[in-house]
């Protein structure tokens, strides 16, 4: 007999999808925790995912088909062609550097473009990657690496979990007791986001899950921290 | 295999589950076009998207229906003052289909139809009137309560004592023999 008997119309609602998104995410969370109530939801799984059988089965056009192979079909045309352009464009550029007058001009263009960078970029910041650290079973499926340059951060992002509709991730940059605002993201694949805001001062960076759009302050717990301390 | 953007993968996956999607569509939004722009929106998602399919969280078809019931949810919102379908008595229009058109996974796919439409139709009405709504309709579970004129917690629990019906009769019927079979 689960001790957890009580929370079983929670989960009833959360597999059906009828919970609000706060009580969603609270569903998740204790059943983070929860053997019991995961086991339970694993068993009522099966009903669930059969209720689409239940409908009367029809078959689409054909057309349907058509027009959905006409569209991947076109997708990787235009990726092809995006491939081919970059590659003409390297080539041209390498070309051009190769004919001789262009190659004088542009070694002085060059050399005097690294003068310049010997003397204003020498002083641009290094980078410091901070490795960040889970909070939760969600965090633990991510792994987020924070670049530090000067007040600028980038996190690096990978194995970043599918969101459920209406939610982005958030970044924050903490100081001290306040977290403030530093942008959403839904990167499907592995990316990269900028922080937005500066990390003068900060102490660290963090990650939540919030409604679509973004919020002001936290509304759920803290995903990920990236400590800005070496 | 879709991410890694291979047309004949996803060519796969759309004739295996590609029926069920549009089945369930239909069934959400109502209507053959709308059903169709919601398929073919479903699935463009998942190839531009090079979603991840992730097994610990089920079957691919489980996955890819789930994917097409939020987008129906969604078009079924955007259709202001439509209301869904929420009866389970499809059985009529089922029969009248002539079998000699079907293939073996339409025919497999309308049997294990007809047997889900059978343990469903063992709930009492206010148990499938309830699951209906929720995962057909959109509804959540307040908005639910308000239509039926009845407490929150009556709406969970027959939720969740409809869903334990179905499992129950799901494992007895349709061979779901696991250690689980028994409510843990």
């Amino acid at each position: 007999m689960s001790e957890h008997r009580e929370y079983r119309d929670e989960l009833a609602a959360y597999t059906l999808g009828a919970l609000s998104l706060p009580e969603k995410l609270e569903v998740e969370r204790h059943v983070a925790s929860c053997e019991d109530c995961a086991e339970y939801l694993q068993w009522l799984d099966p009903a669930v995912a059969l209720l689409p059988a239940s409908v009367e089965q029809r078959t689409p056009t054909a057309g349907l088909k058509r027009s959905l192979m006409s569209e991947v079909n076109a997708d990787l045309k235009a990726e092809k062609r995006a491939t081919r352009d970059r590659k003409r464009a390297e080539h041209g550029l390498w070309a051009s550097i190769w004919r001789p007058v262009t190659a004088g001009v542009l070694t002085v263009v060059l050399v005097a473009g690294l003068a310049v960078g010997y003397f204003v970029g020498g002083n641009d910041p290094e980078s410091v990657f901070f490795e960040a650290e889970s909070s939760d079973r969600i965090g633990a499926q991510m792994e987020v690496t924070l670049e530090r340059q000067g007040e600028d951060g980038t996190l690096h992002i990978e194995k970043l979990p599918d969101l459920p509709p209406d939610t982005d991730y958030q970044a924050w940059i903490g100081r001290g007791s306040d977290l403030l605002p530093a942008g959403t993201f839904d990167v499907r694949q592995d990316g990269e986001v900028p922080v937005e805001g500066s990390l003068e001062g900060a102490d660290g960076v963090y990650i939540t899950r919030e409604p679509e759009g973004g919020s002001e302050e936290p509304t759920l717990p803290v995903l990920m921290r990236a400590p800005l301390s070496e | 295999m879709v991410e890694r953007k291979d047309p004949s993968a996803f060519e796969v996956l759309y004739d295996r589950h590609g029926g069920a999607a549009y089945s369930l569509a239909y069934r959400i939004v109502g209507g053959p076009e709308a059903a169709e722009d919601v398929v073919q929106e479903s699935f463009l998602s998942i190839w531009r998207s090079g979603a991840r399919f992730d097994a610990a969280r089920g079957s691919v078809r489980s996955w890819t229906l789930g994917v097409v019931r939020n987008r129906s949810i969604d078009a079924l919102r955007r259709q202001s003052g439509k209301a869904p379908k929420l009866d389970f008595d499809d059985d009529a229009t089922l029969e009248a289909q002539p079998s000699l058109e079907l293939t073996d996974s339409e025919a497999i796919r309308r049997e294990t139809a007809s047997r889900v439409r059978g343990a469903l139709r063992q709930l009492p009405e206010a148990q499938s009137e309830v699951i209906g709504l929720a995962y057909f309709g959109g509804f959540s579970h307040s908005e639910i309560a308000e239509m039926l004129r009845m407490p929150l917690g009556t709406v969970k629990g027959r939720m969740r004592l409809g869903l334990e019906k179905v499992r129950l009769l799901l494992a007895e019927g349709m061979g779901i023999h696991d250690s689980s079979e028994a409510l843990p």
